[in-house]
């Protein structure tokens, strides 16, 4: 007899049966010539793409240039991917690495989050500690390597789970645990004035 | 166990942690929400296929460029192979261009072959001191 978390984890793994078969198959024609087979897989990963890609520019035009840009790459290097293996990951990867060049070469440009994307802080806050906490934070931020930033952030505010950025980065599960781990230990000894009587 | 291997365990082997709010409240504060409503999907998929195609109908250096580890080796040992042959002839021949056979050097750039001068020549050749070689009338 199988329990509700088997159950559910036989699902997950009979899903990623089926996007393993379905991503290997596309790939498979497109590399003999069909590229309309191509858009399959970009109407599979655009979102997950652009999610990622948004969280690395922190700015939605860059974003979507980013996303185009690792699926044209993943077209290009199509040959030495590996069908054996999914397809996201793959284009993820693309789109964390090509993202930080990017992030590196337009570091000149305004990288403030678009304003109707940005939540207001804690009412709690008054309105001379929000400009004050919003430096603190965008330094704290800072200090993390780009993987726990993007860890951190997908798993708080986008509110994913350590298994769904686990599979969207190809890291195990327990890795992505360690790295928001670390992650919220740095951000809240930076932060501690904002956490009093939560740690 | 150091300090590491205890924040390793209690990050990566417990149980799933639940999500903060409060901390999530605060980084979304700088970080933004992804404004995925925002995206136009299907310009974007049109996009990256114009881009698809545009790159499918590359220039014929790419397609160069894609076989220049193949080809420039290739390339090298062809060359190497025909400078050897060229060279081998080269000696092989070098008895007829040389001036060691000066009469047939003249005769050769004369074109009127004396008859000494083929005869040395021939002699030089196949190494026989007598040659039944009829003279021109």
């Amino acid at each position: 007899m199988s329990t509700g978390s088997d159950a559910s984890a036989e699902s997950g793994s009979g899903d990623r049966l089926a996007t393993l078969a379905r991503d290997s198959a596309l790939v498979g024609r497109v590399r003999n010539g069909d590229r309309s087979a191509f858009d399959g897989l970009v109407h599979a990963y655009m979102r997950q793409a652009f999610q990622l890609a948004y969280r690395v520019v922190g700015h939605r035009e860059d974003a979507e240039d980013l996303v185009q840009e690792a699926f044209l790459a993943a077209y290009q290097y199509l040959d030495s991917f590996d069908a054996s293996r999914p397809f996201g990951p793959w284009l993820m990867r693309i789109v964390l690495n090509r993202g930080a060049n990017l992030r590196r070469a337009r570091s000149r440009r305004e990288t403030e989050p678009e304003t109707d994307a940005v939540s207001p802080l804690p009412s709690a806050l008054e309105d001379s500690e929000r400009a004050e906490a919003r430096v603190q934070l965008a330094s704290a931020m800072a200090t993390l390597s780009e993987r726990q930033r993007v860890i951190v952030t997908l798993f708080d505010v986008d509110g994913l789970t350590s298994t769904e950025i686990g599979e969207m980065l190809d890291l195990s599960a327990g890795t992505v645990r360690w790295h928001l781990h670390e992650a919220r230990r740095t951000l809240r000894g930076l932060l501690s004035r904002f956490f009093k009587g939560d740690v | 166990m150091n300090d590491n291997d205890a924040a390793l365990g209690a990050g990566a082997f417990g149980p799933e942690p639940l999500h903060d709010p409060k901390l999530g409240q605060l980084l979304q504060s700088v970080v933004g929400r992804v404004p995925a409503e925002r995206v136009d999907w299907s310009r974007l998929a049109s996009r990256i296929a114009g881009a698809v195609e545009k790159h499918s109908a590359a220039p014929w250096w790419s397609y160069a460029a894609r076989w220049e580890r193949r080809a420039i080796p290739l390339a090298l040992a062809a060359g190497i192979a025909g400078a050897l042959t060229l060279w081998s002839t080269t000696l092989s021949a070098r008895p007829l261009l040389q001036s060691e056979n000066p009469e047939f050097m003249s005769a050769l750039v004369t074109g009127v072959p004396p008859t000494d001068a083929v005869r040395s020549f021939a002699r030089s050749v196949t190494g026989t001191a007598d040659l039944d070689i009829e003279s021109p009338q």
